[in-house]
Formats: structure tokens, C-alpha cells, sequence
């Protein structure tokens, strides 16, 4: 994060105000949230890490500018890091308690849901990436173009693109082992063709 | 069409990388195969946009405006020269904490009210309840400068229109404020309160030298020889006074011996606060003395025993992380709690 020059900060304090904070809460609260949500999947918790977000941010005010340019992103970066650090410590704990979050076994159904059967595999296909691939793809599912993605993640709109084809890649490896009939795969040339 | 799609094509034409004759391509040519324009489909939905219908509670918009007058009393407080007197500038840092804190529950409350005052009754539910040392009859009103003291087996009840608060035993309690536009300013000498508001009425808290500021809350007080705790069960209370500030949240408590630091909520405090009843044993002391008998000054959470290497920045980040999810499964549990009180509550009513 650019950060102010240390002589500035004893003089003035450039802390967000009352009505700059009230402002983008009631401007980007709904969508941080739904951000977060994507990521933990349990409102109560994600209601606390919005709170820790904007926290997060007023504090970070105090030493480094915020303003209206920089905002989004910066919420974004916040949540992103919050999200991470919880996802860090729930596997741990679940691990150090011996019950892994289980990832439901989804059933392709008949062939005419095809596509919800695949829908839900991508999606917790998706829980499986790792950084930044997932986050990229969070926040283009929370609506992000990658024009607004490259300041959150500091990355080019070209690498998020590469980041983002690489993990199409690995959700499709997932799905071919899960048995999906994936048109023009010459890899599946052992699976049933027979759809 | 011969063949189908390369996942080369597919990926760069998903992913954005594709140019825009290699996009044509492929929208040509799903617009006439079901089998590539499904597995296109399934991999576009893991970049588009997915709408999710949840809203964050209106709490969280209280609390980080809460802490928003937190830090922004940090700061200015800093901001002022340190001189070696610590405690002055300590005592002038609560000052402006208390200030800013009434004005913003000003400016947050301060709708319209038709009253002047808030009505307040005063009921004497069991053992001995004085008001301005006279006997106290059922419901007696209450006005301001009005003292209510409780016997050893004392039990009172202060009401005004959706508000309650229990006074417990060996109590004495002064209503030293009560208008619509300032609140109810109640000054607890001596004793042990629940306090339960289902919003609209404003109140605040003197403790000695301690100002307690709730917001929408059920939470119990408890003053005696100079040491003040607090339980919140539910809500959020500012406790400000000359060289403490805490903000104690629900499924939280705080105690005046160990200022800097919040504990979870004894169950044995939750279910007293729920109740209204006074019946356990001084749990929030219990639960502090509990503290400071543990090994070293810092309180560690009950499940992590065996480490010892303090002194860690981020092991104690990691702790604080780890109480911060027990007191929110804790929250969870009083939730639930509390819900089936109401629904066993509703039962007896329609009875």
C-alpha cells in the first residue's frame, strides 16, 4: 500500500471523517459483504469481518490517504485479506479438531441437468483454488470488472486474465476427473462418449 | 461442424485473452454444437456475475461508527503534546471521549420525542426497596434526583416504556437525569444491575469515575467497593472512564481489575441477564478472580493450556482470533438461548 510520508503524519492526521465513513458504508457495505459471504459462506461471520473491514480501514485512514479514488479498492484489498485469514484459521482449527470441511459429493444427476451438475462441481471447484486465482474469481462473480480487479489485487488486467485461464485450466481437470464430458478433450478419450 | 472447440480456445475465449476474431469463432461455433456451448457455459459461470440477496444487519453500521469515535478519540488524543503527566492528559482523553461519545448518542437517538421526561416507575419485587430512605410502595413514579436502595434481600425493578432495569441486592441506585432530550442518566453507587432495552429510550450509566454507554442492549452492572464489571449479553456497551475505554461486545465481559482486557461471557452472567434474576453467585467476579489467578498476566483461553512461548506478537494475534470465535459460538449458543425463552414466553401468555 503507498504509504504516507512519515513527516505528514505528526502534523495532520488525514483520518476518514464521520460523514466520509458513514458515506461508503452506505455505499459499498452490501457489496463488501456479499464479497465476504462468498468466502465463508456463514452470515454471522461474515457480518464481524465486514465490521472488521471498515475498521481495518479507518485505521489505515489515520496513516495513509483514503479517498474517494482509492476506496473500493482499498475495501476490497481489506476484505480479501480478511477473508484469507479466516479461511487460513478455520482449516487449521478443523484440521487440529480432525473434521475437515467436507466438500457435499455432488451427483451430475440425469443427463438433462447437465449443466447444473456441472455448475455445482465448478463451484466447489472453485473452493479449491488457491491465490490469487480464487480472489480474481470472487470478485468477478461479486460483479468486479478486471478494470477494478487490477487496483484490489495490484496485478495487470493481462496477468488476471493468464491468472484466470490458468485456474479454467484446473476446473477443468477437476471436472474431467470427475468423469464430465468435455467436448474436443482428447484426454477423455477413455471416458464414455456415449452422452 | 466439424469437431469441436480446443480447450486452448475455450480457455483464452472464457478468460478474456481470446482476440476478438478467436471470440467470433467460438460464439460461432457454440451457436451450433449443444456440447461445447455447454461446457462453455459452465466455465463462463465461473467468472460471471452471481448475485447474492444478503444484507448485513444494521448493527454493524452502529458498531463501526462506534468505533469510528474510538479511534478518532485515539487520535486526537495523541495528537495533543505528551507531557510526563500521564494522567492528565489521560483524564483529558476521557473528557473528550465522554463528550464526543453524548453527542453522537445525541445525534444518533435524538429524534423527536413527544414526553419532556421518560416516565419511570419504580417496583419493588422482593426484600426491603427504599426510595429517598422511605419504604417504597408498587409502583411508585420516579423522578429525577430520586435514590432507590435495596435491602440485603432486596430486589427492584425501575420500568419505562420499553425499558427495564433490575436492581439486585445491597444496591443504591440515583436517577440523576431524566429527559427525553439527554436520557436517563442513572448513577450506580452500590450494587448490581441488569439493564434491558428493546430501543427508544436513552439512558446512560455513572460508575464512580466510569461512564457506561450502551446501545441497544441487555447487559448487567455490577459496582462494588470501587470494582465495576460488566456483562453484555447483547448489543454493544462503551465503558470511558480516566484511563480506561472499552468497548465490550455481546458475549463479552469486562472487569475494572483487569482493564485492558475482555473476557467471554460466563454462561451462569448470560442466563442471570437473561432472566433478570440475581440468583447465581457472583459469576463476574468469579470469572475475574478465575483470571488473575491464571499463570502470568496474560489470560489465556480455556482450550489452549499448554503453550508457553509468549512474548509472540502473532501468537497472541492467533489467540485473540481464537477467542474472538469462542465468544461468537458462545453469542451463537445465547441466541439460541434466548429464542427459546420467547417462544416458551409466548406459550405461557397464551395460556
Amino acid at each position: 500500500m503507498p504509504g504516507y510520508p512519515r513527516g505528514l503524519k505528526a502534523e495532520k492526521s488525514n483520518m476518514i471523517s464521520q460523514s466520509e465513513i458513514e458515506e461508503a458504508y452506505d455505499h459499498y457495505s452490501d457489496e463488501i459483504f456479499t464479497f465476504i459471504i462468498r468466502s465463508v459462506h456463514d452470515h454471522d461471520e461474515a457480518e464481524d469481518l465486514l465490521q472488521d473491514v471498515f475498521v481495518k480501514l479507518i485505521n489505515y485512514s489515520v496513516k495513509s490517504n483514503v479517498n474517494s479514488v482509492n476506496i473500493r479498492a482499498l475495501l476490497y484489498s481489506i476484505a480479501r485479506s480478511v477473508c484469507i485469514d479466516t479461511a487460513r484459521r478455520t482449516k487449521r482449527v478443523s484440521m487440529e479438531q480432525g473434521d475437515m470441511l467436507m466438500v457435499p459429493d455432488k451427483d451430475p444427476g440425469p443427463e438433462g441437468t447437465f449443466n447444473d451438475g456441472v455448475i455445482d462441481m465448478v463451484n466447489s471447484a472453485i473452493n479449491t483454488l488457491g491465490e490469487p486465482e480464487k480472489s480474481i474469481i470472487l470478485l468477478r462473480k461479486n460483479g468486479l470488472t478486471y478494470a477494478e480487479i487490477s487496483p484490489v489485487l495490484k496485478l495487470s488486467e493481462r496477468t488476471l486474465k493468464r491468472k484466470v485461464k490458468s485456474a479454467i485450466e484446473q476446473i477443468r481437470k477437476k471436472l474431467r476427473d470427475e468423469g464430465f464430458f468435455i467436448p474436443g478433450d482428447t484426454g477423455s478419450s477413455d471416458e464414455s462418449f456415449n452422452r | 461442424m466439424n469437431g469441436h472447440l480446443t480447450d486452448k480456445e475455450i480457455d483464452n475465449y472464457v478468460s478474456g485473452l481470446a482476440s476478438g476474431s478467436d471470440s467470433e469463432k467460438v460464439r460461432k461455433h457454440i451457436s451450433s454444437c449443444p456440447q461445447c456451448r455447454d461446457i462453455v457455459e459452465a466455465l463462463s459461470s465461473v467468472v460471471r456475475e452471481e448475485r447474492i440477496d444478503s444484507r448485513p444487519g444494521v448493527h454493524i453500521r452502529e458498531s463501526v461508527m462506534l468505533q469510528w469515535q474510538r479511534i478518532n478519540n485515539e487520535v486526537s488524543g495523541a495528537k495533543t503534546p505528551v507531557k510526563p503527566g500521564i494522567r492528565k492528559s489521560a483524564a483529558w482523553l476521557a473528557a473528550a471521549a465522554s463528550v464526543v461519545l453524548a453527542v453522537s448518542v445525541y445525534i444518533i437517538t435524538g429524534v423527536i420525542k413527544p414526553a419532556e421526561t421518560y416516565q419511570l416507575t419504580l417496583k419493588p419485587v422482593a426484600g426491603e426497596v427504599y426510595i429517598n430512605d422511605t419504604p417504597a410502595t408498587a409502583d411508585t413514579g420516579i423522578t429525577a434526583e430520586s435514590a432507590v436502595k435495596t435491602g440485603i434481600n432486596g430486589i427492584a425493578l425501575i420500568s419505562a416504556d420499553r425499558y427495564t432495569l433490575y436492581i439486585g441486592k445491597s444496591s443504591s441506585v440515583t436517577v440523576s437525569e431524566n429527559s427525553v432530550k439527554s436520557g436517563i442518566r442513572f448513577v450506580l453507587n452500590q450494587g448490581e444491575l441488569i439493564s434491558k432495552s428493546s430501543g427508544g429510550v436513552k439512558y446512560s450509566f455513572r460508575c464512580g469515575d466510569s461512564t457506561v454507554l450502551p446501545s441497544g442492549t441487555e447487559f448487567m452492572l455490577r459496582y462494588q467497593g470501587g470494582s465495576l464489571s460488566v456483562a453484555v449479553l447483547q448489543g454493544k456497551v462503551s465503558v470511558t472512564g480516566p484511563d480506561t475505554k472499552m468497548h465490550i461486545d455481546a458475549g463479552q465481559m469486562w472487569s475494572s481489575e483487569k482493564r485492558n482486557e475482555l473476557s467471554a461471557l460466563d454462561p451462569a452472567a448470560a442466563s442471570m441477564i437473561i432472566s433478570g434474576s440475581f440468583d447465581s453467585t457472583a459469576p463476574v467476579r468469579e470469572q475475574g478472580n478465575r483470571e488473575s489467578k491464571s499463570a502470568g498476566s496474560e489470560v489465556r483461553p480455556r482450550e489452549s493450556g499448554g503453550s508457553s512461548d509468549s512474548g509472540i506478537t502473532s501468537d497472541e494475534r492467533k489467540e485473540m482470533l481464537e477467542r474472538a470465535r469462542l465468544s461468537r459460538e458462545l453469542r451463537q449458543d445465547i441466541i439460541e438461548m434466548k429464542r427459546e425463552q420467547r417462544q416458551e414466553r409466548k406459550g405461557r401468555n397464551r395460556e
